[in-house]
């Protein structure tokens, strides 16, 4: 079923091993400009679990060009020496290891290189905001020459190829694409026009490494925005790139700033969304083309290959994920591999938030070993642990304590595994994130270890049980009463009670949301798809507040307009008496009533369920607490602390 | 000096006599390098004890792994930290100049993310920035967490700091203990005053154990939360200071005041008064003997030696005032304090580079950070004086003017307007923003003390230019707001720029739509000077809110609260599509919606700026030397303007 997955390519001089590349992306691991050794152990770890090609991103080719802290100065001769110790340890394994270069025009920092941005014309970025300036030829000719400059400097530290951006976030795109490039010269209007730069670069870039090297340019095949590049259009630019003899590959990418939620596709983006964008590249040009975006399964990468949609299959986030997703698949075990969710709540929304790549079900990304081997240590002593509580603390600790050897049961009072997950997975979209739970699940019941369902674990029931260790991971439940007041159920319901049913939701609902997040916005989702009318209030300067970071905040707010939920920021909830909200306009402080609904609901953040922890402490025997039940946050932290305490074990 | 007889006095705190009353306190850089000092931090606060302050507190120390509420905090708990003190030391004891350091646990005022460990508080309550629910500390943490500061008190020691302060102030651990608004412990450790300072009074003592009786040992207390509800107040903050100093462990008493929920008082802007905070460093000190500090918002000597004269505080914190003018403490004492370049609290160039994560900057001053290479006396005198034509004086044509001519060249200033100051004057002509015209008024008075040609009211074509025969020009022409923004048939007077409004050329009728795709003080200020003329005002924008670019100026909240209370009205998440007489037609970005605003009188832009580079292109090729600066490359902000100014007086 895989064999064309794991078939051979030839691409430029290079010959991949399969078709399975691990795609440039930002992991903000870089200091000072050089790679550091966590890329090392990072890319070196992907090279370990299969995949055929990884391409290095990161790399800005001029030093005007900063759009974050942690690019890699690529145009710096000292990046050589970090890219052979990159390179070298990749090349231990049969992966073959592309730099991407790139320069990020307008969708750039000039409040961090203290220089002007450059671009085309001068518009600003919708993200970054900052006008750019036009470029002179001599900017066109430096932008030109760097690209060079970076490409021998990327041969001469021991890649195998380059791939030219001209991407969503890309110099060369905004040059290309009519919605950013309003020149009159001869760089701009007509196609030949607009495609002068991207040429001049890709000349330049084979002059400088040579015909027996693998070059080849990442496209915006579709902006997918009024007035943008077009499928149709990106053809004529991929025949005219291919007509220069210069390139050996096309990876196809799409979108732009204005929407971000293709970009950084989150679970409600659906799969597998640009094949039939790849494909139509593929039609109109002889050269590798590649496919990727939300193509998180092996058997669609491998049908994507069958059907020769494409000829490589890229991925991110699912070898963020799970590193060993093309052994496992290649050993026939797809049921093992640990599947991204496309939460983006540990990836893209760390890396928005200038904070190291993580991924919230591998912890273990960015703190990868340099040895290589995910070595965890046998327990010096077998122990009897008990685990209490089946959420992903729970179950993660559980799974790290058996691969060390102890012997470990999990405990759970619910008769559902899994613990919040039971909740999210009920909100519409949100249904991906029950991979969670199956992972680890599978994990347990192929390592054999037992969970006991519907049991309360009680002080007096770990004492019969009679463990070396106990690891409370119990979670936490809402606030009971998170404002003053006297109210309570029917009228008045925290998020859990309304997913659950557990009181009937009237047709008028006011949804107090001091989350900021999914929880509350596809919880009100949940509710509207009932059709119920709902007037969603918050603190906060609009809804959705943590949602920017992750990629949903247009999609989310688009769904929920149209599905006819009313928003109100800036309000402070002072009080709640039967079904009357007392509140203040946080600004003015003016005094509001909200009144004349059906149910409220109340999502105001939760409490540890920290009991159990508490009666245990002080006894003789080995106590943990991890996850929620330490302080309510999120399922990264419940799955990393999970991870750390079965290493300690 | 007798104008400032209390200023320039010697001051005893506990063993260390700090030479006089100028403190550059504690405050955040992001110049740390994997949690230790770097190169820049020594450079930064030398630069300031060159320039004469009495007294340099560090910016905060971390004092535990379970604190980084940003990526560069420094970690005093780690040993390595020693080396990077005695280097920071020893270059500071160069000078006269005394340095303390600040120890921190910023408690539930942390990020997870960075940590990867659950952040501390005493209770499980969530900081309005982080978000992030805390763990309430168990005994063991508050141990651990007391040991942690007793041993970064001994690393500071060792790196021979002259003293510690120990941060009990708007962002702490400390504070949160003492706090009603985030204490709500049922222990020894919650709920009357005595158990709410259990834990700040075992940090002294453990430190005071671990530095030793002789050490210099104070603390920077909260002298009011402000929280609108149940915060620490004032007579609180004194119960406090009474008790903290009855201890018998401390040497003085530093102060701070607000919170996370209200950070505009902590780091006040433009729109909060001078000397705001005086009333309560003199409430503090008068129940107290230790010398109690006072900071935030005094940027002038005049303004500090009043305080200090009246017996308000002993000592007197300048953060921003020094950023801008490290030499401020010497220009006064040499009498000189008309060269001072007063902070103009415009926040752009340093607080909100802190709350967006970029190293610490200045409008006004280019060498922040970079003291270096752009510090006091790294100007050379030129090789070879040169002809230097600028034009257009606005802060970046002065900038470049004053350092060429600094550097000895021939320099003749064109300004097309007969005043000078460019943008820099309309923008100081909105509610609330005049005091950012203080940029140009320092620019000037330098520009005019070394005698350069200033000629105002000259347009300079580019045949003007090249008559002087110059062997440089410096071409810093700015922008102008854009011609046509939208599609459509509108035109003055019913559509106008905020330009034309501030500048007074076009009134605008009783209601206004204003068009902000600008998210800055150009748009809401621009709104604030209608509704005080009067005006009903409505503002539509395509941002999530009104406001976007002030929340890390600390002007989101003020701002907000002012417009909504003289009834100015707001519609986010609009695109602009076309503009037909006074009728806007925009559609909701989100739900696809087109919506028409009409029934205005008046339809005023504040949509962006485009660069005046004709004569830019006008001389290209045609002089020696030729450069573009400021706005008139891309339409940017003060601070670029000053920046490229500056490197080009530099390069000439």
């Amino acid at each position: 079923m895989y064999d064309n997955l794991f078939s051979k390519l030839k691409v430029g001089s290079v010959e991949l091993a399969n078709r399975v590349c691990f795609l440039a992306h930002r992991t903000n691991f870089a200091r000072r400009g050089r790679l550091d050794e966590r890329h090392i152990a990072y890319y070196r770890r992907r090279a370990q679990g299969g995949c055929g090609l990884i391409i290095v991103g990161e790399l800005a080719v001029h030093c005007g060009d900063r759009p974050w802290e942690a690019t890699i100065a690529a145009f710096r001769p000292e990046v050589v020496d970090d890219y052979r110790q990159l390179t070298s340890a990749v090349h231990e394994f049969e992966t073959r290891l592309f730099a991407q270069l790139n320069h990020h025009g307008f969708q750039s920092s000039g409040s961090i290189s203290r220089e002007p941005v450059w671009a085309p014309s001068a518009s600003a970025d919708i993200e970054f905001g900052e006008t750019a300036k036009v470029m002179e030829a001599e900017d066109i000719a430096t932008v030109t020459a760097a690209f060079a400059r970076a490409a021998e400097l990327a041969r001469a530290g021991g890649f195998d190829g380059i791939e030219i951006d001209m991407g969503p976030q890309s110099l060369l795109r905004q040059f290309l694409s009519p919605l950013s490039n309003y020149r009159q010269d001869e760089y701009g209007g007509s196609l030949e026009n607009r495609m002068r730069l991207p040429l001049a670069v890709v000349d330049a870039t084979r002059q400088a490494v040579g015909s027996d090297f693998t070059v080849g340019i990442r496209l915006c095949v579709d902006e997918k925005f009024w007035g943008s590049i077009t499928i149709e259009e990106s053809c004529h630019f991929a025949q005219r790139f291919e007509r220069t003899g210069q390139i050996d590959f096309i990876n196809t990418s799409v979108g732009t700033y204005y929407n971000l939620y293709l970009i950084l596709a989150s679970m409600h983006t659906p799969i597998g969304f640009t094949i039939d964008l790849a494909e139509q590249i593929k039609k109109s040009v002889h050269l590798s083309v590649m496919a990727s975006y939300q193509i998180g399964f092996p058997q669609m990468a491998a049908e994507v290959i069958a059907t020769q949609k494409a000829d490589i299959v890229g991925f991110v986030r699912a070898l963020i994920c799970d590193p060993d997703m093309v052994h496992k698949t290649r050993e026939g075990k797809p049921e093992s591999i640990r599947y991204c969710v496309k939460d983006n709540k540990g990836c893209i929304g760390r890396i928005n938030q200038n904070k190291a790549l993580g991924c919230i079900q591998n912890s273990l990304v960015g703190e990868e070993s340099l040895t290589g081997e995910e070595s965890l240590p046998p327990a010096a002593h077998s122990k009897k642990v008990m685990v209490v509580g089946s959420g992903p603390a729970g179950l993660e600790a559980a799974r790290i304590a058996r691969l060390r050897g102890h012997t470990v049961t999990v405990f759970e009072k619910d008769n559902l595994i899994g613990g919040q997950i039971n909740l999210i997975k009920k909100r519409p979209g949100r249904q991906a994130m029950a991979g969670v739970a199956r992972y680890l699940q599978h994990a347990l019941a192929e390592l054999g270890v037992p969970i006991v369902t519907g049991i309360t674990v009680t002080p007096e029931f770990v004492a019969q049980q009679k463990p070396d260790a106990v690891v409370v991971a119990t979670g936490s439940r809402p606030q009971p009463k998170p404002v003053p007041g006297n109210y309570g159920p029917p009228a008045v319901l925290d998020v859990w009670q309304a997913l659950n049913e557990s009181f009937p939701v009237g047709e008028k609902v006011l949804f107090i949301d001091e989350n900021g997040g999914h929880h509350a916005t596809a919880t009100v989702e949940f509710l509207a798809d009932q059709g119920k009318k709902i007037h969603m209030v918050t603190s906060d300067l609009f809804i959705g507040i943590e949602l920017g970071p992750l990629g949903d905040l247009y999609s989310t707010r688009q769904r929920l307009l149209q599905k006819g939920v009313k928003f109100t920021s800036d309000i402070i909830i002072d009080e709640i008496e039967e079904n009357i909200v007392k509140a203040r306009a946080l600004f003015t402080n003016t005094p509001l009533r909200f009144q004349g609904y059906d149910t409220i609901i109340l999502d105001m953040g939760n409490v540890a369920e920290d009991q159990l922890y508490w009666q245990l402490k002080g006894r003789a025997l080995e106590l943990h607490r991890i996850g929620d039940c330490v302080a309510p946050r999120g399922i990264d932290m419940a799955i990393l602390e999970g991870r750390k305490v079965g290493e300690r074990l | 000096v007798i104008e400032f007889k209390y200023l320039f006095s010697p001051l005893q705190l506990g063993s260390t006599i700090v030479p006089n009353r100028i403190h550059f306190a504690a405050h955040m850089t992001n110049f740390g390098e994997d949690h230790q000092i770097s190169e820049r931090h020594i450079y930064y606060y030398r630069e300031r004890a060159k320039g004469g302050c009495g007294l340099i507190t560090t910016e905060e120390l971390g004092v535990h792994p379970s604190d980084h509420p940003y990526a560069k905090l420094v970690d005093a708990f780690d040993p390595n930290v020693i080396a990077g003190f005695k280097e920071l030391t020893k270059a500071i004891h160069e000078y006269d100049t005394k340095i303390f350091a600040q120890l921190n646990h910023n408690g539930m005022q942390g990020d997870g993310k960075i940590s990867r460990l659950p952040v501390w508080g005493p209770s499980p309550g969530k900081d309005p920035i982080f978000r992030e629910t805390a763990k309430e500390m168990e005994i063991e943490d508050i141990q651990e967490c007391i040991a942690y500061f007793a041993r970064s008190a001994i690393h500071a020691v060792d790196g021979g700091f002259d003293g510690i302060e120990l941060q009990v102030g708007h962002s702490s651990l400390l504070r949160q203990f003492l706090s009603p608004a985030t204490n709500f412990r049922n222990d020894e450790y919650g709920g009357n005053l005595e158990n709410r300072m259990r834990f700040c009074l075992e940090v002294v003592k453990a430190v005071r154990e671990a530095v030793g009786s002789d050490f210099t040992l104070g603390v920077r207390l909260n002298a009011d939360e402000m929280h609108p509800r149940r915060g620490l107040t004032l007579a609180d903050a004194k119960q406090i200071a009474i008790r903290l100093e009855a201890t018998g462990l401390l040497d003085f008493m530093d102060l701070s005041l607000g919170t996370f929920f209200n950070l505009f008082l902590v780091e006040g802007s433009m729109h909060t008064p001078l000397g705001y905070t005086v009333p309560l460093s003199a409430g503090i000190r008068s129940v107290i003997r230790l010398p109690v500090f006072c900071t935030n918002r005094i940027n002038d000597p005049h303004l500090a030696e009043k305080i200090l004269a009246d017996g308000h505080a002993d000592m007197i914190g300048m953060v921003r005032a020094l950023i801008c003018d490290p030499e401020l403490p010497n220009k006064a004492l040499e009498g000189r304090s008309d060269d001072i370049r007063h902070c103009v609290a415009d926040n752009q160039g340093c607080i909100a580079r802190m709350g967006l994560g970029f190293r610490l900057g200045c409008i006004q001053n280019p060498a922040v950070g970079q003291e270096k290479t752009l510090g006091m006396g790294t100007l050379r005198t030129c090789d070879k004086p040169k002809r230097v034509v600028v034009v257009g004086a606005g802060p970046a044509g002065l900038e470049a003017a004053r350092t060429a001519a600094l550097r000895r060249h021939q320099v003749i200033v064109f300004e097309k307007n007969d005043e000078v100051g460019g943008q820099n004057i309309i923008a100081g002509k909105a509610a609330g923003r005049q005091e950012l015209t203080g940029v140009s008024r320092w620019l000037i008075g330098q520009v005019n003390k070394l005698g350069i040609d200033l000629r105002l009211g000259t347009e300079a074509t580019a045949e003007v230019v090249l008559q002087q025969n110059p062997d440089a020009v410096v071409v810093a022409t700015g922008s102008v707001p854009k011609k046509k923004p939208f599609p459509g048939q509108y035109a003055a007077p019913q559509v106008i720029t905020t330009w034309e409004v501030l500048n007074g050329g076009v009134p605008a009728g009783p209601r206004v739509l204003l068009i902000d795709m600008d998210g800055h003080h150009q748009a809401t200020a621009t709104a604030e000077l209608l509704a005080d003329l009067g005006k009903k005002v409505h503002i539509i924008t395509p941002t999530l809110f009104v406001g976007a670019g002030l929340g890390p100026l600390q002007d989101l909240y003020l701002t907000r609260q002012r417009l909504a209370k003289k009834d100015v009205t707001f519609t986010p998440d609009i695109a602009v599509l076309e503009i037909q007489g006074t009728l806007v037609k925009g559609l909701n970005v989100y739900s696809n919606e087109m919506i028409d605003f009409e029934g205005y009188d008046t339809v005023v832009l504040a949509v962006g700026n485009q660069a005046c580079e004709d004569l830019y292109f006008a001389l290209k090729g045609r002089v020696k030397e030729l450069y573009r600066i400021g706005d008139c490359v891309a339409p940017r902000k003060t601070d670029m303007a000053i920046l490229e100014g500056h490197r080009v007086g530099r390069m000439l």
